[in-house]
């Protein structure tokens, strides 16, 4: 066999072993079930809705769950179960593109800041120093604000916020592989430093990254929510979680259910993915794993 | 002195830190899209009119001169005026400051206490039930939405049951106490005013019960780690062979060694609860700074959620700064950074 | 035989761990008098902590004693209830030392403190205590084991003195209360030998001063040859030799012993050449067959790879774990 060749089959068992591992711990099972469903959802959202999520039926206005509307109407006779099963979409997407974006940025910037070192590591750590000075969702209030309403804004600024802590991972990572020796060797050898950070740093940092993303989905998407609560995010008529929650505030004392369901659905979401979280963690610390 | 040069560099970083943080906002505050000049000018002004209110605020010169006079305003006190109130932001914060520090304030408290507790008491009963239960709890707690466990709060403590008010520091018809800090459970103390002291902490569970959610957990997560960690310590063997008490060894020894990480986690606890006091605030029509900061949020109230942005931060940043040196401080053996 | 300080009997304790059970002791026998400084002598691995953590049943997860007798002062100390051993025996009759002072002492909090607890622990009535009395007994404890300044030191943490001195303060919290048994493991491989050379100094001091029977466990011989006065040697889990110390130099029997010896440079005879011992140290989850030492041993014979041999008195006070000795001595299993 050849070198890549074994390499593959050791990687693949690698895999299967996590994979093993993933399943047997009966709460990052229940997570990842969680997790499936959500992604069930989103992607059968036209086939799982019962109605159009944003039609007004002014006739049938604050109706209580019931066997055609599952979980009642609000204030425009709008049916809450469809809507929370389109919001899906909107509410883990924001989580998600927010996410990608800080993960990328990040890690550009995390990549070169451990790599360069020197004076471009200081500027770039101080620069970070003062985004995570900010109280968690304040600045991406404000971004927001500025940008106008809309989901557009709220990604961007939530972008804006989250970018920092990744690239102080990134950066710690890579700040740790520089020094070894194989490094030294790739460098003598004449690769370039752009090859190096990609071939041989990156992915090292994948681990570290797994287990800070797990962590930061929940969080995410509860920002987001969040936001879209205080109206800065998504706007009428968009069945977004968060502005569901907040439209059904007023109602709360005899029509419970307009903000009860959409509110579960995000905390449903969020200890899902937490919940796979855990579990990814525990299979990643090289500690757990052997025994 | 080893003290001393630490707490010198963080002041050093401190000031950085509020620079970079003012630029941001600035560069921020440019980007809005609604022109100052106009909302300042009123819809029907002339274009000399424009022109004469451009100069006057200074938006004529060049973006860096912009910035000087931005700072020595919030130097001088001055934030902006708010377009829904008709005040300056500063006398408006300085209004609503007292309330949102005493509800922060108190929820730093309990979740503490209660973090504390129940994470030293996971981890005492490791793996029985109380430990899985409480794990799940606080699994839950950090999952939460927190306008959404406010809501039911609201929901269930107060539209159904009715053992707590629908919001506000005071039941209407309550007057409160004589002012000497603003925080009406302290003033209600000072002055001896029992009633008073007694419908505020009423007011208080609420807010802050919603409020430290989050915090608790991972504060329970945090020691329960912490103290598990510790007491596979060696120390903890060598005092075990001397005979000394399961007891003392946990609550003297792995207690503190086990606190000490939990004490940055204030700082950052006082970040989310100052970012979540816009929505607990709102939702309990509690007359603070986040509340004011939806508000302004809603009309898109420019200068206010910017002057609220630097204010808050300021204070976060001045939180981590004491926390920085108190566990530096508490923390013999730490290398300094 | 004269009643012994403490005897260890058929002891046996395991592992429990994900990969498989560690047969970490296997029938360990021992025997200590009053008065002894014994050494228990062997590789890395060979379970000489293990037994000093069986003797305090302090054996951390996820390890277990299975069976045996461990008897001080005629009492079983496998019978006793946690509580009893606590209250009497740790601290106050059987105390220890460990190998890492910087890990074994809490960085948190001042060496006099640490030690206040410790006295507090071990008194008869720690009521009677003021303020004064134990920060008397603090540096009386101190200076003990010979620290300059023990008042300075009281108030220092763990991490603003040399290796030296928190090897001694550590020394300090076993010696506090005046143990009958004083357990000292790997005290000196952290330090230089010169250092090293005065805790050992310290140890003899506190044998001779006080009448505390000390038990050193550690790999080197030559620590052994310099204070101990008796040995045991330790192979996988097992002693397989037990005697006093110059006659384990002069007239080893135990291969093993033998093959020890012979790896170690001597200045008191001639040698040909350094001999290492064939083979490396068997895998305690899946021991071999018999004796642990079979598969390494020039001497093996069929009984070896089939039972364990008991424990033989080759002769008084010389003991042997090795079919080759059964015929000559008595079985004193």
């Amino acid at each position: 066999m050849t070198m890549s060749q074994t390499e593959e089959t050791g990687r693949f068992r690698e895999l299967r072993y996590s994979f093993h591992l993933l399943l047997s711990n009966p709460v990052s099972t229940v997570g990842a079930v969680g997790v499936a469903f959500l992604f069930t959802v989103m992607i059968l959202a036209p086939i799982l809705a019962t109605h159009d999520p944003i039609a007004i039926n002014l006739t049938g206005r604050f109706l209580p769950p019931s066997g055609e509307h599952f979980f009642g109407t609000d204030h425009l006779g709008r049916d809450i179960y469809s809507r929370v099963v389109w919001g899906a979409r909107i509410s883990l997407s924001v989580g998600f593109i927010t996410l990608i974006e800080a993960t990328v940025i990040g890690t550009i910037i995390g990549l070169i800041a451990g790599y360069k070192g020197g004076w471009v590591d200081s500027v770039i750590m101080r620069i970070t120093d003062v985004f995570l000075a900010f109280p968690s969702i304040i600045l991406a209030l404000a971004v927001a604000a500025a940008l106008g309403r809309g989901l557009t804004s709220v990604m961007v600024a939530l972008g804006i916020t989250w970018w920092p802590l990744y690239a102080r991972l990134i950066r710690g990572q890579t700040l740790s592989v520089r020094e070894e020796q194989y490094i030294e060797g790739a460098r003598l050898s004449g690769a370039g430093g752009l090859r190096i950070m990609l071939k041989h740093i990156l992915p090292n940092c994948i681990a570290a990254l797994i287990v800070q993303i797990s962590m930061d989905v929940g969080f995410t998407i509860l920002a987001a929510a969040s936001m879209g609560f205080l109206g800065i995010g998504a706007q009428n008529p968009s069945p977004e979680w968060g502005l569901q929650c907040a439209s059904g505030a007023k109602y709360l004392v005899y029509q419970w259910w307009i903000s009860t369901f959409p509110g579960l659905a995000i905390f449903l979401s969020v200890i899902s993915f937490n919940l796979l979280g855990d579990g990814l963690r525990d299979i990643l610390d090289p500690r757990l794993r052997r025994g | 002195m080893k003290l001393g040069s630490y707490v010198f560099k963080r002041l050093i970083q401190f000031v950085f830190v509020l620079l970079g943080t003012s630029i941001i906002l600035f560069t921020v505050s440019n980007v809005i899209p609604a022109d100052p000049v106009r909302a300042a000018a009123g819809p029907k002004a002339t274009p000399e009119q424009l022109e004469a209110i451009r100069v006057r605020l200074g938006f004529d010169k060049p973006l860096h001169e912009q910035y000087i006079i931005y700072i020595s305003n919030v130097l001088h006190g001055d934030l902006g005026r708010s377009v829904m109130t008709f005040r300056p932001v500063a006398v408006d914060l300085a209004i609503r400051l007292p309330a949102t520090l005493e509800l922060s304030l108190f929820s730093i408290g309990l979740t503490v206490f209660f973090g504390v507790a129940l994470g030293i008491y996971s981890a005492r009963s490791r793996n029985r039930i109380g430990d899985h239960l409480i794990r799940l709890v606080s699994l839950g707690g950090i999952s939460m939405p927190s306008f959404w466990l406010a809501l039911l709060f609201q929901m269930v403590f107060f539209l159904w049951l009715g053992w707590l008010p629908g919001g506000g520091r005071l039941s209407p018809g309550v007057t409160p106490p004589t002012q000497i800090t603003g925080l009406y459970v302290l003033d209600s103390v000072l002055t001896g005013n029992v009633a008073t002291l007694l419908d505020s902490l009423h007011h208080l569970v609420g807010p802050a019960i919603a409020q430290s959610a989050v915090g608790v957990a991972s504060v329970i997560r945090m020691m329960r780690a912490g103290m598990l960690e510790e007491m596979t310590k060696d120390y903890v063997t060598m005092f075990r062979s001397a005979g000394v008490s399961e007891r003392l060894i946990v609550y003297k020894y792995v207690l503190k060694n086990s606190l000490v990480p939990v004490i940055t986690l204030i700082g950052v606890m006082f970040g989310s609860i100052l970012g979540g006091s816009f929505i607990i605030e709102q939702v309990f029509q509690w007359p603070g700074v986040g509340s004011y900061g939806t508000q302004a949020l809603l009309n898109l109230d420019f200068q206010p959620i910017m002057s609220i942005t630097l204010v808050m931060s300021f204070m976060y940043s001045l939180t981590n700064l004491v926390v920085d040196i108190v566990y530096v401080y508490l923390n013999p053996k730490v290398s300094y950074e | 035989m004269a009643d012994f300080l403490l005897e260890i009997r058929r002891l046996r304790t395991y592992f429990y761990t994900y990969a498989g059970v560690v047969k970490a002791l296997e029938g360990v026998n021992l025997r200590i008098h009053e008065g002894d400084i014994f050494g228990v002598v062997g590789e890395t691995g060979c379970g000489k902590s293990v037994t000093a953590q069986s003797i305090l049943r302090l054996v951390p997860n996820p390890g277990r004693i299975i069976e045996g007798e461990i008897i001080f002062k005629g009492r079983d100390l496998l019978r006793l209830s946690e509580e009893e051993m606590r209250r009497e025996v740790r601290g106050k009759q059987i105390a220890a030392t460990f190998q890492d002072p910087s890990t074994f002492l809490a960085p948190s909090h001042t060496i006099g403190e640490q030690l206040r607890d410790i006295i507090k622990a071990n008194a008869d009535d720690p009521k009677s205590f003021d303020g004064k009395t134990l920060t008397e007994r603090v540096v009386q404890a101190l200076d003990k084991v010979n620290l300059p300044d023990p008042e300075r030191v009281a108030g220092q943490y763990p991490h603003e003195l040399s290796g030296g001195m928190r090897q001694r303060s550590m020394i300090a919290t076993g010696t506090s209360s005046t143990p009958s048994l004083f357990i000292a493991d790997e005290a000196t491989t952290f330090l230089d030998v010169t250092i090293g050379a005065q805790i050992l100094r310290l140890f003899q001091e506190m044998n001779r001063r006080d009448g505390t029977t000390i038990l050193i466990i550690t790999h080197n011989l030559g620590i052994v040859g310099e204070i101990c006065n008796r040995v045991a040697v330790m192979y996988a889990g097992q002693v397989v030799e037990s005697c006093a110390t110059d006659e384990l130099f002069e007239e080893p029997m135990h291969p093993y012993t033998v093959g020890l010896l012979s790896a170690i440079p001597r200045l008191d005879r001639e040698m040909e050449e350094l001999e290492e011992i064939p083979g490396t140290i068997p895998n305690l989850i899946h021991p071999p067959e018999g004796c642990r030492f079979n598969p390494r041993c020039r001497h093996a014979m069929d009984v070896c790879r089939e039972a364990q041999p008991g424990m033989f008195e080759v002769f008084e006070g010389h003991y042997v774990s090795c079919h080759l000795f059964d015929e000559e001595g008595e079985d004193n299993e």
